[in-house]
């Protein structure tokens, strides 16, 4: 009604990535007023910032998103396909978009969210949900949405997605060390130590060069994780999905990786990417905003 | 042009004891204040004067009303009292004249020959006359006074006048006399009037 | 407008417990005040209203009362007129026993005739002296004017006339 543009509503989104990370939106006739953004080491801070914020505007809406591996979407809203893919529709709570496709979750995860936090979640998204509401081109599209600990792929085929994959990025880093400690044992003791100045340059230079790889190892780790994902996902695709072929890869970055990830993908899989930073909090107010 | 105006941005200070935030309490405290007082000034007091002086007002009614009425009822009884006194001489008023039934009476002490009716008038816009000649046969004059003395007590009005002819033949007198009966003009009408009552 | 959300959000209140508290707080007392107010006023429409039919109704008992006087004036009036042609009865009475009294012992009467204004004996004396002495001076006392004829019997007795009158008011004649 009328009155709704004069209301001052607070939009809360966060997520849990090694912090809590949080944004405050204070919305009113649908523009955004305010913006604060925070990051919280434990859940309690983040409780206490969030019920406070609430007793002082009961207007406040808060979300979230499921980060987890048992979730998905498919391309329809009916139970038999759900059984035709063997997925556990007793065990699932699901969304219908359009009646054309749904995005589903399990009911244990999504109770578990739901009991977490000492307030209550107005909206609670899957994580393929921001990806789909920023997905503009639809068709023979796949996106990749970019965390600091998972990966989300979501394929569209004919303006509705068919394909959905999430998985956990995993380190390598302590391997890598271990290799290089190795290496330095290796190098001969028995070695004059004073032969030259230049082999203790080669020990600094080789220092010098563990350090770049461990700092380039992290990025360079989400993108081979990425790259491995990509393919590993498409074969996938082509196999059980679709017969149609993927026309181009949109990356949503949300960790800071570097942007020729595409030149990445499109050397190893010859299919043209596009690279796009976002941010998954401001993504899921609008979300939250829309939905009112 | 547009000419934007910057909203001023009123900063009121927010202090909380316990809890509870001050300011806006104090101020909802002072909106109930003002109301209350306005409500008694605009509402409440005028409300009670007018109250009051309606009810004065009601009360003077009141007593004047249980006066009048006491009045009334007096005035009802005293009015029962004498018509229930006077009941016989008020029904007396009311009968027509029967001619036998008079015959009947005065047989008690004459003896009556003719009785003529002579015509009925009003008297004293309330009551009609009517006059009847009577000749009758009486042994002694006692009789005639008792005959008087005895329409005390007869259920007609009646009035012995004159002229009287009292005329001797034999042991008996011949008398002759006129009498006027009086009755009630309306007595239908008055005691419609009286049922109204 | 897609809603993507697994859960529907929470009804938000548009105003704070404590800001709604106040404001229920304040209308309950509005309303109470305006109902006191109304209550008075209602009272005061009630009150002008049975005034209203009180004063009405004293002015019926008032013309009442004066219908009720009138009734008993009439009675009175009865009862007067009564105890008037009861005296009138009376002094009729009285008139011919007085008159009957009058007549000494020696003198009868045959038939007399009594009007308002004139007494008309016819009666037998045995001497014109008896008449005279005894029956005329209370005649004449009584009535303005006397005139006795004499007529002679065979045996030596009179028989007399008396016509008196008396100027007196027709008591049937006016009013």
């Amino acid at each position: 009604m009328w009155l709704e543009k004069f209301i001052k509503r607070n939009f809360i989104s966060f997520y849990k990535e090694e912090n809590y990370n949080l944004l405050l939106e204070t919305v009113k006739n649908k523009n955004i007023i305010n913006s604060q953004k925070k990051e919280f080491e434990n859940k309690k801070e983040l409780e206490k910032f969030v019920i406070e914020k609430i007793n002082e505007n009961p207007q406040t809406y808060t979300s979230t998103v499921l980060l987890t591996l048992n979730q998905g979407v498919i391309n329809s809203c009916q139970k038999k396909d759900y059984l035709k893919r063997d997925i556990d529709y007793n065990n699932i709570q699901f969304i219908c978009i359009n009646n054309q496709y749904s995005f589903y979750t399990s009911i244990y995860d999504l109770n578990k969210t739901k009991k977490e936090y000492k307030f209550e979640l107005d909206f609670i998204y899957s994580i393929f949900a921001p990806i789909d509401f920023l997905a503009k081109e639809r068709k023979n599209r796949f996106y990749v949405l970019v965390l600091k600990e998972y990966l989300a792929i979501l394929g569209y085929e004919d303006f509705i997605p068919i394909f959905s994959d999430i998985i956990t990025i995993n380190e390598k880093e302590e391997e890598e060390e271990e290799e290089h400690i190795e290496d330095i044992e290796e190098i001969d003791i028995l070695d004059d130590l004073t032969e030259n100045i230049e082999d203790i340059e080669d020990l600094d230079d080789i220092e010098e060069l563990e350090e770049e790889n461990t700092t380039q190892s992290s990025s360079t780790n989400i993108e081979v994780s990425l790259l491995n994902f990509v393919q590993a996902s498409l074969k996938e695709y082509y196999e059980n999905y679709s017969e149609d072929f993927i026309e181009k890869i949109i990356i949503l970055d949300t960790a800071e990786i570097s942007p020729s990830i595409t030149r990445l993908l499109e050397d190893e899989i010859l299919i043209p990417a596009e690279y796009k930073k976002i941010d998954l909090l401001e993504t899921i107010n609008r979300m939250s905003v829309e939905s009112l | 042009m547009k000419i934007k105006l910057n909203k001023p941005n009123i900063k009121i200070p927010k202090i909380t004891i316990y809890g509870i935030d001050v300011i806006k309490n104090l101020g909802f405290f002072a909106l109930y204040i003002i109301i209350t007082l306005l409500a008694i000034t605009l509402i409440i007091a005028p409300s009670i004067k007018k109250f009051k002086q309606t009810q004065k007002k009601y009360f003077e009614a009141k007593y004047e009303f249980n006066m009048v009425n006491n009045q009334y009822n007096k005035t009802l009884n005293e009015l029962k009292m004498l018509k229930k006194e006077n009941a016989k001489i008020l029904n007396a008023f009311r009968r027509d004249f029967n001619i036998n039934n008079f015959k009947n009476f005065a047989s008690q002490f004459m003896e009556i020959t003719s009785i003529e009716k002579n015509g009925t008038k009003p008297f004293k816009k309330d009551f009609l006359t009517t006059i009847y000649f009577v000749k009758s046969k009486i042994n002694s004059p006692k009789d005639f006074y008792d005959f008087i003395d005895a329409l005390k007590n007869y259920k007609y009005i009646v009035k012995v006048y004159f002229p009287i002819n009292f005329q001797k033949e034999g042991k008996k007198i011949l008398l002759t006399l006129k009498l006027e009966h009086y009755r009630l003009k309306n007595p239908k009408a008055l005691k419609a009037e009286e049922k109204a009552h | 407008m897609r809603v993507y959300s697994f859960v529907k959000p929470k009804k938000k209140p548009l105003l704070k417990e404590d800001t709604k508290l106040w404001l229920i707080f304040i209308t309950i007392s509005f309303i109470l005040y305006i109902s006191f107010g109304l209550f008075l006023e209602i009272k005061s429409y009630l009150f002008k209203k049975e005034t209203k039919e009180l004063y009405n109704q004293t002015l019926t008992l008032k013309h009442k009362i004066i219908e009720l006087n009138k009734q008993k004036e009439f009675i009175y009036t009865q009862k007067a007129l009564y105890e008037d042609i009861m005296i009138k009865n009376q002094l009729v009475k009285q008139q011919i026993q007085n008159l009957l009294d009058l007549i000494p012992d020696p003198i009868t009467l045959e038939k007399f005739y009594i009007d308002h204004n004139k007494l008309i004996i016819y009666g037998i004396t045995p001497t014109k002296d008896v008449y005279n002495l005894l029956m005329l001076p209370p005649l004449e006392s009584i009535f303005e004017q006397t005139i006795t004829y004499f007529y002679e019997l065979p045996n030596g007795w009179y028989k007399f006339k008396s016509e008196n009158f008396i100027k007196s008011e027709d008591e049937n004649q006016t009013e």
